[in-house]
């Protein structure tokens, strides 16, 4: 199996860091869930702390995309390295999208406060992935965490394989 | 696109107009001083290095550092308009003097060949040359209409086949006097009575020997007309600007004083007194190449090739004088001393075709005004060059002391005496001119009647269109842009080279991350593409808002001074999209760019702008292997990202 480059969201992603699907009903109830999850997910994470800087973060500019797609993303101190988090919600969330679409996928990012810059790839990276209407379908799709995680590396490895 | 000439062009354009003047300063100043003419007509050429020095100070001052700006800066919007309007006559007779003495060039060798061939009639010199100078300035109106880029062009060829006719006629001038033998010519000055003017009655001009050089002196310092023209491609001039403008200077420096300086003593050396100015007053090089030694066949060649080439030159004159004349009206147009709608673009070509139609309209009346006579529209003509010269050496002196930041270059002599600085080599070419300027307002009618009647017509049309437009309120210049409309980016259509540089703007108070990117790129060939986004906020953008807005203009309008003053090309584009990040990131990677240049947001903080720009980045470049560069500038910092 080819390896994943480091900077790509596959090699952030587990199946415990993917919620197939998620019951909140706002933008502010999903940023909450995604905080919370991470909060537990990845203990030495202030799940407080990430709530407030998304909200923050989204004060200044919305991350939701067209197609569906969010990419709520931050930059917290103090974190060994960066984060990722999947989330899905079946009925779609108006989260004032460009193009006025509710939005049904959510990858959150977290990069390390210490490293500006570091993460820019990640995001473009991820940007690209959501981008693609194939692995947007897929990632609809996928019945489970881990089937959502295989959508997730089949994507990364066709664009490596592409751009080398 | 807004595209800058090198040095070379520039001195081109320049020595159009000015080393065209050897077709005719020697018969014209022969006619007015005798034979002596050729020490006074070098001395005017030396003289003209100093003033060129005055016009590059002024330029490094101000990227328009013509004469109404220096002289506005300096001493107050009426002396300004009454400068430029001095000015304009000189640029308004550039034309006619230049086409009808190519005429003049043209119609002797016809007659000549005529007369070889033992035909009984000639061509009428006069009307001739009236009529093929209207044809030359009819030629080049076309040519100023299509652009600048254009004409520099057509100055560069002329240039390249002058500098062939000059190295062959310095070559066989030198063969010449080296088999007959030299003889210099004469100091002593022979006055015509035309050339005293007002001073005919008294003996003044003639018996005392200061005056008299003054006056000589006034008579040649037409040989200097051209050096606004300088001024006017320092906007055009690519970087770096003040050592590519010294640059020009020199190479007009050596190039005039070897064409106007010694073709005027080979004249009087060797073409026979009794026939020089009988016979060759109007096409002194032309009877140059007919005294010359070696066959008739040859020197008949020899002087067609002179005519051809004097043709060329005097026809790049008539051009020079078109560029020139609209650089200086656009620049008054633009403070509102001539009504906006002067400024309007031609639809296809971007050029401002009023103006050129105003200035060669005024050419060609000026041509059928004359009947063809070059010593006519000779005299007339220094009127305007020496008086722009004064007003403009005066405003620097002035400005020496009223405007003190540095200039990245000055006029050498001066002395510090200890917290001042006395500009003495400033205020000793002002004090030459103003004096020649003097003597020339007493000794020629012509030009003292003419020059007053023109500057002071321009002057009440400047006043007056000023005076209406501040009735209808402040004046903000703007420029005037052609826009084209087009659904997708081809980057070779709009002439951008993978590699370029985007650089996104929006607020003309905060382009320090052009000036920026615009200083770096000065240092590499690299095309600059600024950007403005068109944010649609419906659902879907549909890219077909045609309205190019005020405040669009506004910001291309700062983008275009910024560009002027380091001398690198913009692509300038309007982009729409209802999303800011999106529509940049897009263009960025159409046109294979490497870097996006974004100012500090008032917004936004500038790792959000970077984490915007990188996830459109994402969206719209699908493969994820090239390299993208993404710098946050502000007047303090330069943040810099890796995509």
């Amino acid at each position: 199996m080819a390896e994943i480059h480091p900077t790509h969201v596959t090699s952030l992603l587990s199946p415990e860091l993917i919620l197939p699907s998620i019951a909140a009903r706002s933008k502010t109830e999903v940023l909450a869930t995604l905080a919370a999850h991470m909060g537990t997910a990845r203990p030495h994470v202030d799940g407080r702390l990430l709530e407030d800087a998304l909200h923050e973060r989204e004060r200044q500019s919305s991350t939701a995309l067209e197609n569906g797609v969010a990419i709520p993303h931050v930059r917290l101190a103090g974190i060994p390295g960066p984060l990722a988090l999947l989330a899905r919600s079946v009925d779609g969330i108006d989260c004032n999208a460009v193009d006025g679409h509710p939005t049904r996928l959510f990858l959150l990012l977290i990069a390390v406060a210490e490293q500006p810059g570091s993460h820019l790839r990640l995001l473009a990276s991820a940007a690209r992935m959501l981008g693609d209407a194939s692995c947007r379908a897929g990632l609809l799709a996928a019945p489970s965490a881990e089937e959502l995680l295989a959508v997730v590396r089949s994507h990364e490895l066709r664009t490596q394989r592409r751009a080398a | 696109m807004l595209v800058f000439i090198s040095f070379w062009r520039a001195a081109a354009i320049v020595l159009c107009d000015m080393a065209s003047t050897v077709y005719y300063i020697g018969g014209i100043v022969e006619q007015a001083i005798g034979k002596a003419a050729p020490w006074y007509i070098a001395g005017v050429m030396l003289f003209a290095y100093a003033v060129r020095g005055v016009y590059i100070e002024s330029c490094a001052m101000f990227v328009r550092g013509g004469v109404y700006r220096v002289v506005k800066e300096a001493m107050g919007g009426t002396l300004a308009k009454l400068s430029v309007s001095a000015l304009m006559f000189d640029y308004v007779l550039t034309g006619p003097i230049s086409g009808v003495s190519a005429g003049q060039y043209i119609v002797g060798l016809a007659n000549e060949l005529l007369q070889q061939i033992g035909a009984q009639v000639a061509i009428p010199s006069a009307a001739g040359s009236a009529v093929i100078a209207v044809a030359i300035t009819l030629y080049f109106w076309r040519q100023n209409i299509l652009g600048i880029e254009e004409s520099s062009d057509k100055a560069m060829k002329i240039m390249g086949v002058t500098t062939v006719m000059v190295v062959v006629m310095i070559l066989w001038c030198g063969a010449t006097l080296w088999t007959r033998g030299a003889t210099l010519p004469p100091f002593a000055l022979h006055f015509s009575d035309d050339s005293l003017g007002w001073l005919a009655g008294t003996s003044w001009g003639r018996q005392i020997g200061a005056i008299g050089i003054v006056v000589a002196f006034g008579h040649s310092i037409l040989a200097m007309s051209g050096e606004e023209s300088l001024a006017q491609v320092n906007r055009e001039l690519a970087h770096p600007k003040v050592p590519n403008l010294v640059r020009a200077g020199l190479v007009i420096f050596l190039f005039t004083v070897l064409t106007t300086g010694l073709f005027s003593f080979f004249a009087v050396m060797i073409i026979p007194d009794d026939v020089r100015m009988a016979s060759y007053s109007d096409n002194l090089v032309g009877g140059l190449a007919m005294y010359m030694i070696g066959p008739l066949s040859v020197r008949l060649a020899l002087r067609a090739f002179v005519v051809v080439v004097g043709f060329l030159i005097l026809a790049g004159a008539v051009n020079t004088a078109i560029v020139g004349s609209n650089g200086v009206l656009n620049r008054v147009a633009e403070d509102g001393v001539l009504p906006d709608w002067f400024r309007h673009p031609h639809r296809r070509y971007g050029t401002t075709y009023r103006i050129i139609d105003l200035v060669v309209g005024l050419q060609i009346f000026t041509i059928v005004a004359s009947g063809g006579n070059v010593y006519a529209l000779g005299e007339a003509y220094a009127f305007g060059v020496v008086w722009s010269f004064v007003f403009k050496s005066l405003s620097m002196v002035i400005l020496r002391f009223k405007d003190r930041r540095p200039r990245e270059w000055r006029v050498p002599l001066n002395l510090r005496i200890g917290r001042t600085e006395l500009p003495l080599g400033l205020m000793l070419i002002f004090a030459i001119l103003l004096v020649t300027a003097l003597a020339n307002l007493v000794t020629k009618r012509v030009a003292t009647e003419w020059g007053a009647v023109f500057t002071v017509a321009f002057f009440a049309v400047f006043w007056l269109s000023e005076r209406a437009h501040h009735h209808h309120g402040a004046v903000q210049h703007l420029e005037k842009f052609n826009v084209r409309y087009t659904p997708d980016l081809d980057p070779r259509a709009v002439g951008i080279r993978p590699g370029c540089i985007v650089v996104p703007v929006r607020d003309p108070g905060n382009l320090a991350h052009l000036d920026r990117a615009l200083h770096d790129a000065e240092r590499e060939d690299v095309d600059v593409v600024v950007p403005t986004v068109k944010v649609e906020r419906d659902l879907v953008a549909t890219g077909h808002n045609p309205n190019f807005t005020p405040d669009e203009q506004a910001v291309f309008t700062a983008v275009v001074d910024l560009a002027e003053r380091h001398g690198k090309s913009v692509v300038p584009l309007v982009l729409t999209s209802n999303d800011a990040f999106f529509a940049i990131a897009r263009t960025a990677q159409e046109l294979a760019a490497r870097e996006v240049v974004f100012g500090r947001s008032g917004s936004l903080a500038p790792d959000v702008q970077a984490e915007s720009f990188a996830i459109r980045w994402g969206t719209v470049e699908p493969r994820g292997d090239r390299d993208m560069t993404v710098r946050i500038v502000s007047a303090r910092e330069d943040v810099r990202f890796t995509l």
